[in-house]
């Protein structure tokens, strides 16, 4: 086990997000978190890396209990956790590489050695270093968010956390980063955590899926168990999101 | 109407004590390290090149003003060798603080809150947060320390440019010639005028860099909520700067009489 949630509550202006949601995560699993919209999935992620405080219960990572640590020992935690944020979140008065090696600026390397790792990093999202120096601003929404999940990675995290990484991609690229998430989580052992709406790839490659509705924990299970539920609610929702992305393709 | 006048006050109360323990977080996690130095250079050299023609414009016709009045009443009591003395202690003991720090507040001010204001809200500072910085020391401390020295840079550049406009207002349209304008400066205008000036400044430009990084950085609720933050750092800057303005001229003022007593300085 190494993240885990412990009856967490959440509401925001009265408005209940989560209603005592509880689930665990293995180490080295990849854990697919999907739900309608606004059902409070981006909320789950950012708890886990204690930008969102629970009104109740707790979240341990790495028998750390999140919700409880300080700012320093919250910034100790986070150098093991990447996240990528549902908007790129790239910070705007600074170019490609400088973003993406913002975690490594401080760590006594040569600028050669920070724009190698910056174009190794891109190479796995498949961006060309022809970027490196333009502003975020200056590229696609679809590159800025490969940019981010490119940052995400400069820090060898054990842990990635990631807010619908391949929405508004094409298929290739979107193919290359579900690859990537496998290959990392079967040969560095990084425990992934992806929130989507591509119910085809997280049948694909997720060890686990959890089903978010209402607040509550609709199902949770390998995809094996989740394809064959026969619970009526979780048959409507994987109908309904196979034929909207049926409609999104034709 | 009085539970209105009431909870205003207690909100007044709140937000200072908000803004004032954010400064304090914020010098706390004030680090000499060499990503820093860098950084508050960037943002001195940045706050320097937007500023500077304003306050030399302004500095120019403020000094032209101020001599121009002073004439007036001046000439009426036949004082006009008191001229430059009133003129220059006028500047550096009041005009010059303020003016600067209205000027930063308009200029810089506005620019920090709508800066971290939209990086607040396109989650930027998550993202900071996330890569293991900590946000308030990469980019609240840089901006507040740049704010606070650049306006003592720009207060010394204002005041010399307003007084030499002044000198040649006087010489031209007053008939009082630059050595007459420059003789009574000294008697007007000690160590203790010019020092004062500058503690006033460095008052009110700590309280428009609090102002405006806090209204930023605790921007809520998209564009609308960054709209908020810049009208509100813009506003309340300049009524806490007026409150400001009066205390620190009772409290110099107050360890000024203090020290004549006690010392007997002049
Ligand atoms: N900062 C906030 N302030 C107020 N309400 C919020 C805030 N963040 C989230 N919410 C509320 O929480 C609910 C869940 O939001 P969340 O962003 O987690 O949805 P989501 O499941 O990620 O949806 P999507 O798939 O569209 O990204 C929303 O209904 C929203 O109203
Ligand atoms: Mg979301």
């Amino acid at each position: 086990m190494s993240i885990c949630f412990d009856k967490v509550s959440k509401s925001f202006g009265g408005k209940k997000v989560l209603d005592q949601i509880s689930f665990e995560i293995n180490k080295g699993e990849i854990f697919f978190i999907i739900g309608k919209s606004g059902v409070g999935k981006s909320v789950t992620l950012k708890h886990i890396i204690g930008l969102l405080k629970p009104e109740q219960g707790n979240i341990f990572l790495d028998e750390c209990c999140v919700n409880e640590l300080n700012s320093e020992e919250l910034t100790i935690l986070r150098q093991k956790c990447g996240m990528v944020f549902q908007h790129p979140a790239l910070l705007d008065f600074l170019n490609i590489k400088d973003n993406v090696c913002f975690g490594i600026r401080n760590q006594q390397l040569t600028a050669e050695e920070l724009k190698k790792s910056a174009c190794a990093k891109l190479a796995l999202v498949h961006l060309n270093e022809k970027i490196l120096n333009q502003y975020p601003h200056e590229v696609s929404f679809g590159m800025q968010k490969r940019v981010s999940i490119a940052r995400a990675l400069t820090l060898n995290p054990q842990y990635l956390l990631f807010d619908e990484p391949t929405t508004s991609l094409d298929p290739i690229s979107k193919n290359a980063i579900n690859d990537l998430i496998l290959e990392l989580s079967r040969s560095l052992n990084v425990t992934s955590v992806v929130v989507s709406h591509d119910i085809d790839c997280a049948l694909k490659i997720a060890d686990r899926i959890l089903v978010l509705e209402d607040g509550k924990i609709l199902a949770l299970g390998t995809t094996t168990e989740i394809k064959n539920s026969k619970n009526p609610f979780l048959i409507e929702f994987l109908s309904e999101t196979f034929i909207n992305s049926w409609d999104q393709v034709s | 109407m009085i539970t209105y006048v009431k909870n205003t006050g207690f909100d007044f109360l709140h937000e200072i004590g908000a803004i004032t323990s954010f400064f304090i977080q914020a010098m706390r996690t004030f680090r000499k390290t060499k990503d820093n130095y860098d950084l508050i250079t960037t943002q001195i050299s940045l706050v320097l090149t937007r500023s500077y023609t304003t306050v030399m414009i302004a500095g120019i016709f403020v000094g032209a003003i101020l001599v121009l009045q002073f004439d007036l009443m001046l000439r009426s009591y036949d004082a006009q060798i008191f001229l430059g003395g009133l003129n220059t202690s006028a500047l550096v003991r009041e005009i010059g603080p303020l003016l600067i720090s209205f000027l930063l507040a308009g200029k810089i001010g506005a620019y920090s809150a709508a800066e971290l204001g939209t990086m607040r809200v396109t989650e930027q500072i998550d993202a900071i947060e996330c890569l293991g910085t900590n946000p308030i020391q990469y980019l609240i401390v840089p901006r507040m320390v740049a704010i606070m020295i650049s306006s003592l840079i720009l207060l010394m550049f204002g005041l010399v440019i307003s007084i030499f406009s002044a000198m040649l207002i006087a010489q031209v349209f007053c008939g009082v010639n630059f050595l007459r304008f420059a003789s009574s400066i000294p008697r007007f205008t000690g160590l203790w005028t010019i020092s004062s000036g500058f503690i006033k400044s460095l008052v009110y430009s700590t309280i428009v860099a609090s102002v405006a990084c806090y209204k930023g950085y605790t921007a809520t609720g998209g564009a609308r909520g960054v709209g908020k933050a810049v009208t509100q750092a813009s506003v309340y800057v300049c009524f806490y700067i007026v409150i400001a303005n009066f205390l620190t001229s009772y409290f110099l003022d107050f360890i000024y009489e203090m020290g004549r007593l006690i010392f007997g300085i002049y």
